[in-house]
């Protein structure tokens, strides 16, 4: 069962305009969101991330169509107000101590005295601010504010954590501590989180599912994100082992990437950098593996229809256990004659590779 | 001149200091008829600003324009207005309300309710839209959200009953229409600054001033310490 699932959704902020019916800021025909992964919704500003969030947590109202919650319809269910939080993306906090707010929402929910306090302590702790309980909330800076009104979401231990661009007003060294910080939320909490972020190499990091928004639209990312970290130089070689879990053992396949230091924890390869063929390549590229066809995916994004040329196809493929995907047009799909279940060559360059 | 000035000057002092009992009985007078003016208009105009934020209905707009219009209402149009309904000719006559403490506290509610009420509106539509979002979202109720919206704002809205009590304590248009200026019984502050220095009595005027004056300053001060906060 899907967490979330929205079918035929349609937001507008003004019914009309002009005397014409209000052009959406968001429209999407299908999203699942599944419970116990962080989900990262990806877009420029304005692309309709914020309004997907709060819709998300019924703080906007679909103008059109459907977002059930565990199978219940948010505009009539009870369980999303009590199960989920929305963080904002300059976090407001209420006037007083980093206490009273972190207590807020356990107060509404008739927790006794002592469990308000163990609560609150355990979460600031958590948020690394264990101390903080006594300090204004005004005298905070701008990262501990955030770290702040996450403890008040995360006290009420939330089913789902909407958290809307929370790297967008703290510095590097900030957002560093906010992944860890989140990895602890997920292993500790076990919550699903939902991110709103147009910062890339954050979102390759931290999402196991990448959302991509643009002008209101659901669109493909087009890369292959590979969650797994870099094992040791083999002949000058860079080797990244792709791991499922990210943090698990060992996992296949190794690939070849660029020559450079750090540990890395996720390779990204955009579609189009991956050839097929039917026959192993003799090239430069030092990433060859063989894999079984898995499913096609008609690619008619809004640059194809623009430029008026014919469609392109996202082919999925097996690689020892991992799908991987890669963008092909029809000619070259046709030319291959490639139907699932076919083994097919893919071969892409280490220097493709992005590593995060 | 600049020696009979030092002189109704030292002379105004000196009342004060010697506790002349009609300047204090005066002063006294004034503070009671401020305050419980300003009380009543508290519970009509504090719910009424609340009511006016947290729910939309028809025409929301133009009372709203109304009220702020209201706030420049001239002590003496509202005198004339209650003095049309409280004299003996008028609709309630029958009740004696002329010419007594009731009229002045009536007419000074008149005063200082569009000022609380708008001001209470415009504190709590002044509040960060995230407020009530993040309210909803931690699962807040409506009477939470009220709650708490009173408390985040709860610094406007006592700097608002002190400036409704700033106004209601320095007009003299109501007081003198109302009041009538009675001796040992309506004569407020502001009437007797009035009839004193029209009489030539310049020390019981300026001994008068120099308390409504320090009535005033201590009004701006705990204003000014209570809204600091917020900036």
């Amino acid at each position: 069962m899907a967490l979330f699932s929205i079918e035929g959704l349609r937001f507008s902020y003004t019914a009309e305009y002009r005397g014409k019916k209000a052009p959406a800021v968001l429209e999407i025909d299908r999203l699942e969101i599944n419970a116990g992964k962080i989900y990262v919704l990806l877009g420029s500003n304005g692309s309709g991330k914020t309004t997907l969030l709060k819709l998300m947590n019924r703080l906007l109202l679909p103008t059109k169509g459907s977002i059930c919650f565990q199978d219940e319809d948010i505009l009539t269910g009870s369980t999303l107000r009590q199960r989920t939080v929305y963080v904002h993306q300059n976090p407001l906090l209420f006037s007083g101590t980093v206490y009273s707010n972190v207590a807020y929402g356990l107060k509404l929910r008739k927790f006794s005295h002592r469990e308000v306090q163990q609560r609150v302590h355990r979460t600031l702790k958590v948020v690394g601010l264990q101390g903080f309980e006594r300090k204004r909330s005004s005298a905070l800076s701008g990262g501990e504010a955030q770290r702040v009104a996450i403890a008040r979401a995360l006290a009420v231990e939330p089913e789902v954590l909407l958290l809307d661009e929370p790297t967008s007003s703290i510095d590097k060294d900030s957002i560093g501590k906010l992944e860890q910080l989140l990895a602890a939320i997920q292993r500790d909490y076990g919550c699903t989180i939902i991110i709103s972020s147009h910062n890339l190499p954050f979102a390759y990091r931290m999402g196991d599912t990448l959302i991509k928004l643009e002008d209101g639209r659901l669109v493909p990312t087009g890369q292959n994100i590979l969650k797994g970290h870099m094992s040791s130089a083999k002949a000058g070689n860079r080797i990244f082992q792709v791991c499922e879990p990210p943090g698990g053992p060992p996992g296949r396949p190794a690939i070849f990437c660029p020559d450079i230091d750090g540990h890395f924890t996720t390779a990204v390869i955009d579609y189009d950098r991956i050839l097929l063929s039917d026959e192993p390549l003799h090239s430069s590229a030092q990433n060859c593996f063989k894999g079984t066809v898995y499913s096609f995916t008609a690619y008619d994004g809004p640059e194809q229809s623009s430029w008026n040329s014919p469609g392109l196809v996202d082919v999925t493929l097996d690689v020892e256990g991992r799908l991987i995907t890669s963008r092909i047009t029809r000619k070259s799909l046709e030319e291959l004659a490639l139907s699932p279940g076919d083994k097919v060559y893919l071969s892409f360059k280490a220097s493709s590779i992005r590593l995060y | 001149m600049q020696n009979k000035m030092d002189t109704v000057f030292a002379e105004a002092l000196s009342l004060i200091l010697s506790g002349d009992k009609e300047l204090y009985f005066i002063a006294l007078t004034s503070l009671r008829f401020s305050l419980i003016s300003i009380l009543i208009a508290s519970f009509i105009s504090i719910p009424l600003g609340i009511l006016l934020h947290f729910y939309s209905f028809p025409l929301k707009r133009a009372l709203v324009s109304i009220l702020h219009a209201l706030m420049a209402l001239p002590t003496v149009v509202i005198g004339l207005l209650v003095f049309s309904f409280i004299s003996r000719s008028g609709p309630l006559g029958q009740l004696n309300l002329l010419f007594n403490p009731s009229g002045i506290i009536i007419g000074q509610v008149i005063l200082a309710s569009p000022i609380l009420t708008s001001l209470v509106y415009s504190g709590l539509s002044k509040l960060d839209p995230r407020f009530h979002e993040t309210l909803i979202t931690l699962a807040a109720r409506k009477a939470d959200i009220l709650r708490a919206s009173l408390t985040e704002a709860r610094f406007v809205i006592i700097s608002a009953v002190l400036a409704g009590f700033g106004r209601v304590i320095g007009e003299v248009g109501v007081s003198m229409m109302l009041g009538g200026n009675i001796r040992w019984y309506t004569r407020t502050m502001t009437t007797t600054i009035a009839l004193e220095t029209s009489k030539g009595n310049f020390e019981l005027g300026l001994s008068l001033g120099l308390i409504l004056m320090t009535v005033a300053l201590l009004i701006n001060g705990t204003t000014h310490m209570l809204v600091k906060p917020e900036v």
